[in-house]
């Protein structure tokens, strides 16, 4: 089969051009986040511009390859990447985790590669035919793929990463069409957690959780479960609130308050929300950033990227690169809702997913609205593996978009 | 359904979106200045810069105190030591001018904005706003130091010959009132003030007061004659050394036995019965009065820190010994700056001037023009008691009790003093303590240089004739051998 990049109608250019845009802001604003009087950095933004090559050129090959082989070596890859997950715990650690395989010339991240082999198995599982979830039960399989390597991943230790398999995950099983109750069920708990730090909001959140049932008009028989469980987790959390190390709790009151401790481990969001913050509406220019030139922005070029460029080019500059990533992800939906095949279109969606969680997860840690987890900015952040993943992506997104008709 | 699915999603999506794009407007549009300000607080630093200290100069310009990377230096150590004074660690003034004009010789302080990163290193930064430090003032003193060295090498000898307490030796100008040269004994040099005791600091010149004994006679006399209570020529009778005051006996020092003689005889040879009864017949009003109007009692207003004002009590309370006692200098205390002025009074035709210790204040560099104006206090004596108060006191020099401070070619006039000291704390004068003091001007024809002194406590001898007028002498002396240029008033002022 001939496939026509430029030329055809279902070649969707505005998805590669946000894209390419993203990459291309994204190599400015390494070169400004590595000006600064530490020469070891200086060079990153070539590196990144080779990776950038290196990732388009696999970007053209991926939408090359027709899908149906991406379906053929779903579980063939998810197994390989599984292996490796396992290996990587075994290899040398760097900066106390156990995220890198080091092949020699270059690093390499099997979760990212995990990623994606788990939105394909996961596409292939939820697109087959003879599968619904009118069962609860049913979900115990698609969770069970997602788990595992969340899990592997977890204890690399990577929780922003771990946390992005939750986020394909939830999207998938949305796109499959999970009901109201079974997918508030399955949130629920996790918001109960968060609600039970104190009385009232616990009370207020069960309140608002029964409102909404009668407004859903959900089932009694659904809506009882839901609650005890509820109930059971929001009486359990306070005690493994007091297991926790002294430093898990700091953590997680330093994400409520991070001025509570400026020094501490709020250091991080406080010094992102003062580079962010003093950008003001148009930015200090392009390389003025004080706070990323003086050094007081943590993991400058990579996980906070995003407050060196909103430092540097403000509110205006900031409000750009979230349309680009908005219209990326609108383009990825209608991409994932015009495929015809089932499985593109779930596969198409996981990606979303995928792009969409990390894109809210950065973002949120810099502005102080996520905890800190460090997690690369999708197309901006230094760092090949992310890049190159983030890019096979696109081609599979570009690859779904072309082939949209075909079942 | 999948199209449901979709809306759903992306107005999800769009909600998420809304989220950061609100939080960013949040923090960039309306925080914008309360974050800008935290950066600028953590990424600007202000620093002090430390102005220059002025300098304090002699009046020919030469420092005497001049700050070198950030030290303060005095080139010439002991010389002025306790007149100058020191600084502290932070280079502000502690003791004498270096305290009294810490003001003017501070400067301001100026400030500029560095910019410091993450690991708390600082470096420069143009951009920022700064403000220059000025430099402190340069003080210029009458002060020279030539005179100055001279004084206190003279006073440290005598003054380590005859183991003084402490001692003083105060070089004037009579004809102005200012001071170029002023010593303090036991030395003191600022370079290392903390090798010196308190005492050592203690400017003496200025803050230690004592009674004067016979210099203070010249006053009284003086007074008598100007309201001709008196003439020169008037005979008192020395009663052979003992006279009775009010229940009390008087004597001569050293046992002398006088009889009938002049006025400028008792000046001469310091008969305390003679002027005892001159100061009767002056009358304790008028005494009081009059040595109220020399300056006797009150501060002299000189630009230097601690000055001691001296003690007169009120002639209504005087017992008629007390008022004996006054009169040939027993009885009152003064400050040594109290006694020059006085005598200034007497040798520049009767004029009280107020002492100038500072010629001027200039921006660091310059010096100050011109001389200054002698600033009168009040006419105490005419010329007519001023030329017979100088015809008297060389009298003093050339035949009395002040033979030692003659010098070869040149009309000395002067005083000497020998007052006996209160006993600490107990009733009466001690038996071995005294107060030497002389006090002499040349030229006797129009006076430009007085020199006082004043050893407190000598031992071995104590008449002032012996301990102070050879100090007197030899001050005098190597100021008028000193090059031409330095004596041109001096030579002036002589008449061949």
């Amino acid at each position: 089969m001939k496939i026509k990049f430029f030329g055809s109608r279902d070649f969707d250019l505005q998805l590669v051009s946000a894209v390419l845009l993203l990459c291309a802001i994204g190599i400015v604003a390494i070169y400004s986040a590595t000006q600064i009087d530490q020469p070891q950095f200086l060079g990153l933004w070539q590196k990144q511009l080779f990776s950038l090559g290196l990732g388009l050129l696999l970007m053209a090959f991926t939408i090359a390859v027709p899908f149906r082989y991406f379906e053929a070596f779903a579980w063939p890859l998810y197994i390989v990447s599984l292996i490796l997950l396992v290996a990587v715990l075994f290899a040398p650690p760097v900066m106390k985790a156990h995220r890198w395989i080091n092949l020699g010339f270059v690093r390499f991240q099997p979760s990212e590669l995990a990623k994606l082999a788990t939105v394909f198995v996961l596409a292939k599982v939820l697109s087959a035919h003879d599968f619904s979830l009118d069962k609860f039960w049913k979900l115990l399989v698609p969770m069970g793929i997602v788990l595992l390597p969340a899990a592997l991943v977890l204890v690399e230790p990577d929780l922003g990463t771990s946390l992005s398999f939750a986020a394909l995950f939830l999207t998938m099983v949305f796109w499959q069409g999970l009901s109201f109750g079974n997918f508030f069920f399955m949130v629920s708990p996790v918001l109960s957690m968060v609600a039970v730090i104190s009385m009232p909001s616990w009370i207020g959140f069960m309140l608002l959780m029964a409102l909404a049932f009668w407004f859903f008009r959900v089932k009694f028989k659904h809506a009882l479960p839901i609650f005890l469980i509820n109930i059971l987790i929001g009486s359990l959390a306070p005690a493994v609130w007091y297991g926790l190390k002294g430093y898990q709790r700091k953590r997680l009151l330093t994400f409520i308050n991070p001025d509570l401790d400026p020094k501490g481990a709020g250091w991080h969001v406080l010094q992102s929300k003062i580079a962010v913050g003093s950008g003001g509406l148009l930015g200090k220019g392009f390389l003025q950033g004080t706070q990323k030139k003086l050094s007081f922005l943590p993991e400058q070029h990579t996980d906070f990227l995003f407050s060196t460029f909103a430092e540097e080019f403000g509110l205006i500059g900031v409000l750009v690169v979230l349309s680009l990533f908005f219209w990326l992800l609108f383009r990825g939906m209608i991409i994932a809702r015009q495929a015809r095949n089932r499985f593109a279109s779930f596969t198409a969606i996981g990606i979303i997913g995928i792009m969409g969680f990390q894109v809210f997860l950065n973002i949120g840690v810099t502005l102080g609205i996520m905890p800190v987890t460090g997690i690369p900015l999708p197309f901006l952040s230094y760092g090949g593996t992310s890049l190159i993943t983030m890019l096979v992506m696109t081609g599979i997104l570009l690859n779904i978009g072309l082939r949209r008709y075909e079942y | 359904m999948m199209s449901q699915r979709t809306k759903t999603l992306a107005v999800f999506c769009f909600f998420i979106w809304a989220l950061m794009a609100g939080r960013l407007a949040w923090l960039q549009a309306f925080k914008g200045g309360h974050y800008r300000n935290l950066a600028q607080r953590q990424h600007q630093l202000r620093i002090g810069i430390l102005p220059e200290r002025g300098q304090i100069v002699d009046r020919q310009g030469r420092p005497l105190a001049l700050s070198i990377d950030d030290r303060r230096s005095y080139p010439y150590g002991t010389v002025g030591g306790q007149l100058l004074g020191f600084t502290g660690r932070d280079g502000r003034g502690l003791e004498g001018l270096e305290l009294c004009y810490d003001r003017e010789l501070s400067g301001e302080a100026g400030w500029a904005t560095r910019q410091r990163d993450a690991r708390g290193r600082v470096r420069p930064s143009l951009e920022y706003a700064s403000k220059k430090a000025r430099s402190g003032n340069s003080v210029q003193l009458t002060i020279d130091a030539e005179y100055q060295a001279i004084a206190d090498e003279e006073l440290k000898k005598a003054g380590d010959k005859f183991k003084a307490a402490w001692g003083t030796v105060i070089i004037t100008d009579p004809s102005t009132g200012e001071i170029l040269g002023m010593a303090s004994y036991p030395e003191f040099d600022p370079n290392r003030p903390d090798d010196f005791g308190r005492q050592a600091v203690t400017f003496g010149a200025v803050a230690a007061q004592f009674e004067p004994g016979s210099t203070f006679k010249a006053v009284t006399i003086a007074l008598a004659l100007e309201s001709r209570v008196i003439d020169t020529a008037d005979i008192f009778d020395g009663e052979q050394g003992s006279y009775a005051v009010g229940g009390h006996r008087i004597g001569e020092a050293e046992g002398h036995k006088y009889g009938p003689i002049t006025v400028s005889k008792a000046l001469a040879f310091s008969s305390n019965i003679c002027l005892a009864k001159i100061g009767l017949a002056l009358g304790k009003d008028k005494l009081f009065q009059g040595a109220r109007a020399f300056g006797f009692g009150s501060r002299t207003g000189i630009e230097c820190p601690g000055e001691a004002a001296g003690l007169m009590d009120k002639p209504d309370g005087w017992p008629v010994i007390k008022h004996a006692n006054i009169s040939f200098g027993q009885g009152l205390s003064v400050s040594a700056l109290q006694l020059v002025m006085a005598y200034g009074a007497i040798a520049n035709g009767g004029y009280l001037l107020r002492p100038r210790l500072i010629k001027g204040l200039a921006p660091a560099g310059q010096t100050v023009d011109g001389s200054c104006r002698p600033d009168i206090l009040r006419r105490v004596i005419s010329d007519q008691t001023s030329a017979q108060m100088i015809g008297m006191l060389e009298l003093c020099v050339s035949e009395g009790t002040g033979k030692v401070a003659r010098i070869e070619g040149w009309r000395v006039a002067g005083k000497t003093g020998t007052a006996q000291k209160k006993e600490q704390g107990k009733k009466g004068y001690a038996s071995d303590k005294y107060v030497a003091s002389f006090i002499g001007f040349v030229p006797a024809e129009t006076p430009r240089l007085l020199v006082a002194v004043i050893i407190d406590e000598p031992q071995g001898r104590f008449f002032g004739g012996e301990v102070a007028a050879p100090v007197c002498r030899n001050v005098m002396q190597r100021i008028i051998s000193l090059p031409k240029g330095l004596r041109q008033d001096l030579l002036a002022a002589r008449s061949q």
